[in-house]
């Protein structure tokens, strides 16, 4: 059923820090989102007596809390236990909280690669994009690549090239999206590497040129480049950075520093939501 | 050992003064403070005096006494001061209409904490014959720099006060309609406190009536007469249970006929200070614990829409509501925050109490809320009184903590129309 649900928990004074996704939680929504989000990953990384004393201090729920360790005690797994954050607020019905098992199950039976991947994709859809990329490295690097399908190996690539472009590497972002396009022959892999390598990303030898491409495919990456450019030009970080780069191309070496310094120091302000001391 | 009770303090501004009055549970009845002077009439005087000799201000009737001797320099009303809103420089220094108010109740305080330490009181209430935005505003902002400290203060008319002061009565007192006759500087009027037919709750409504032809002249047989037949005429074939006289026109030995008539299966009392009395009721019933909320008043500056909306519940929805008839539309504010779940319009219910068919649903879209994953989403909800009839809603969004950060972005509509 569908509609409103009404927010009448506590927010934390203190967040609870996940290290996983480096993120803070700071209500009992934001957790269970996790916990629903990410239940195949529960593990005593968050399932933890500090969670628990958060719950009881920060969110004033002495109940649940008891709850937990009672069970913890009892040898109940990680995944029963974010079972009950889930019931006791009321975020998932039983019903629910059964499917999520299901499907977690049916997960652990797959390869350690994939597991892997899940975790960079979260890491990826959470701006955490230097732990997304030492998540795919890892598959990269595992001994069964050979035995990774071509498909799962361009999602990969793909995925990782994603990454890269967030943090302005277009040079590595363009390699990943090449790889992807030679595994997977996505044409949004080919898309975005072209869009890399306009972006300043270093064209990768033998890599297949947009003119070489098919003319119809030509057209339409023509046409997704141009978007590409319009929707980046309208990106307020990546204006400020080409500004940034103009200053330097046209000598104005004092603008050039005070605005680098800038916008170093708002990224500094972002990265130390973070971080945690 | 014993917890002491909570105190209610009440400011009642009148034309020619100010009275001020505290009450708690173990009280008959509220008691007036007076500044050290005879006050036959529970009036303090607004007036404030700076003396000449050690720039010490001085209030009520000792600023009265000093500002006529010459001492000090006399500002006679400070209430109509603020409300002129000019500033005021006395010796070389320029004090604000509000600064000059804020001392004027500074000093009240401290003839308060004579009575009744400081920390006992939990409420305050300001009563005045009218409201409005302005006074309420600005009343509230001085309050904020008096009593900084988070302590409440309601504001109300004089009719709500004398609404207050009936339905801390007796239950048999106020069974049926209640009537106050209030004399005044030669002249008569009465208010009429009955249920009104409402679709929800018991609400209660107020109707004043003039009698401009009625004249209290020589206190003998022929007033009598002529008010025991105004009486007979006003009462009809009503039910009332009680009736409240209020005034000096009603002292001394003169009815007879007229106390018959009156008495005619009814309780009849006579009674000073109603206003100020009812202001201390109105703070002391919004402690916990006290007031029947299920009984609510109607006046002028009262909404008449309960709203509220659906939301999720276990396995169904329940309804919650946000804003209640019969709340001052000064103080009609509430704000919830929802997490939206696969939603794409709020739905209001806003209900008229007077009238059932004016009941309606009122939408809001959501659809301008950036695309994120379902529950990823949470939104503030805001409604806000403008004036006693329009009624505002704010939607804001404000994603999810750290996983998806709020886009600022809100939407602002009304929910209801001026009438």
């Amino acid at each position: 059923m569908s509609g409103l649900r009404l927010c009448s928990g506590y927010t934390a004074q203190s967040p609870y820090f996940i290290k996983k996704i480096s993120v803070n939680v700071y209500t009992m929504e934001e957790l269970c989102f996790y916990l629903q989000n990410n239940f195949t990953l529960v593990d005593e990384g968050i399932l933890n007596e500090n969670l628990f004393e958060w719950l009881e201090r920060e969110l004033k729920l002495p109940r649940l809390a008891g709850m937990l360790r009672q069970n913890v005690s009892g040898g109940a797994s990680y995944r029963k236990l974010a079972g009950m954050i889930l019931e006791y607020s009321r975020y998932c019905t039983r019903e629910q909280i059964r499917g999520l098992m299901s499907q977690a199950e049916e997960k652990e039976r797959l390869p350690g690669s994939q597991l892997l991947k899940t975790v960079g994709d979260r890491m990826l859809e959470n701006r955490r994009y230097e732990k997304a990329i030492r998540e795919y490295r890892n598959i990269l690097s595992m001994r069964q690549r050979d035995s990774q399908s071509a498909e799962f190996l361009a999602q990969v690539y793909h995925n990782m090239g994603i990454a890269y472009a967030q943090l302005f590497l277009y040079d590595q972002a363009a390699k990943c999206f090449a790889a992807a396009y030679d595994k997977g022959k996505d044409p949004d892999s080919r898309e975005l590497y072209e869009a890399a390598v306009q972006l300043g990303g270093e064209p990768v030898a033998g890599f297949m040129e947009l003119e070489d491409a098919d003319p119809e495919d030509q057209r339409r990456m023509s046409e997704r480049l141009e978007q590409l450019a319009k929707d980046a030009a309208n990106d307020e970080t990546v204006r400020r950075f080409q500004k940034i780069r103009a200053y330097k191309e046209e000598g104005r070496m004092e603008e050039y520093q005070s605005a680098l310094s800038e916008f170093l120091e708002d990224l500094k302000k972002e990265c130390s939501r973070y971080i945690r001391t | 050992m014993k917890k002491q009770p909570q105190v209610s303090v009440a400011y009642c501004f009148q034309k020619k003064g100010v009275q001020i009055a505290y009450y708690h549970e173990e009280m008959d009845e509220p008691k007036l403070i007076d500044d050290g002077y005879p006050i036959p009439d529970g009036l303090i005087p607004t007036a404030m005096c700076r003396l000449y000799e050690n720039g010490e201000w001085m209030i009520g009737h000792s600023a009265v006494e000093n500002g006529s001797a010459k001492k000090g320099f006399l500002v006679p009303d400070v209430l109509s001061a603020y409300r002129k809103k000019r500033p005021l420089v006395v010796d070389g220094d320029t004090y604000s209409a509000e600064e000059l108010l804020l001392l004027f109740l500074q000093k009240s305080i401290i003839l308060v904490e004579e009575q009744c330490p400081l920390e006992r009181i939990t409420d305050f209430e300001f009563t005045f014959p009218e409201v409005d935005r302005e006074l309420v505003e600005g009343f509230r902002n001085v309050f904020r720099q008096l009593v900084p400290d988070g302590r409440r203060l309601y504001i109300q008319d004089f009719e709500e006060s004398f609404y207050d002061f009936v339905m801390h009565q007796k239950r048999d007192l106020r069974g049926n309609e209640v009537v106050y006759f209030a004399a005044g500087e030669g002249r008569l009027q009465a208010w009429t406190l009955r249920q009104d037919g409402s679709v929800y709750g018991q609400a209660r409504v107020l109707e004043r009536t003039e009698f401009p032809d009625f004249q209290f002249q020589t206190q003998d047989q022929a007033l009598d007469e002529a008010f025991a037949q105004l009486a007979e005429r006003f009462f009809g074939k009503r039910l009332i249970s009680a009736v409240f006289l209020s005034g000096r026109e009603f002292e001394g030995t003169w009815m007879n006929r007229s106390l018959k008539v009156l008495c005619r299966g009814r309780r009849v009392f006579g009674v000073e200070h109603i206003e100020v009395k009812g202001a201390c009721y109105r703070a002391f019933r919004k402690q916990e614990g006290h007031g029947d909320k299920r009984v609510y008043y109607l006046g002028k500056n009262q909404i008449v829409n309960n709203i509220g909306l659906y939301v999720l519940s276990g396995t169904g929805q329940e309804y919650c509501r946000m804003l209640s008839a019969g709340t001052d539309w000064y103080d009609a504010a509430e704000s919830a925050v929802f997490l939206v779940d696969d939603c794409e319009q709020l739905t209001f219910l806003v209900d008229d109490v007077r009238d059932e068919k004016k009941s309606a649903k009122k939408t809001v879209s959501l659809q301008w809320l950036p695309e994120r994953p379902n529950l990823a989403t949470k939104i503030a909800v805001t409604l806000k009184y403008h004036n006693v009839n329009r009624c505002e809603v704010t939607v804001t969004d404000l994603g999810l903590g750290e996983l998806y950060p709020s886009s600022k972005k809100s939407v602002t509509e009304w929910l209801t129309e001026e009438s």
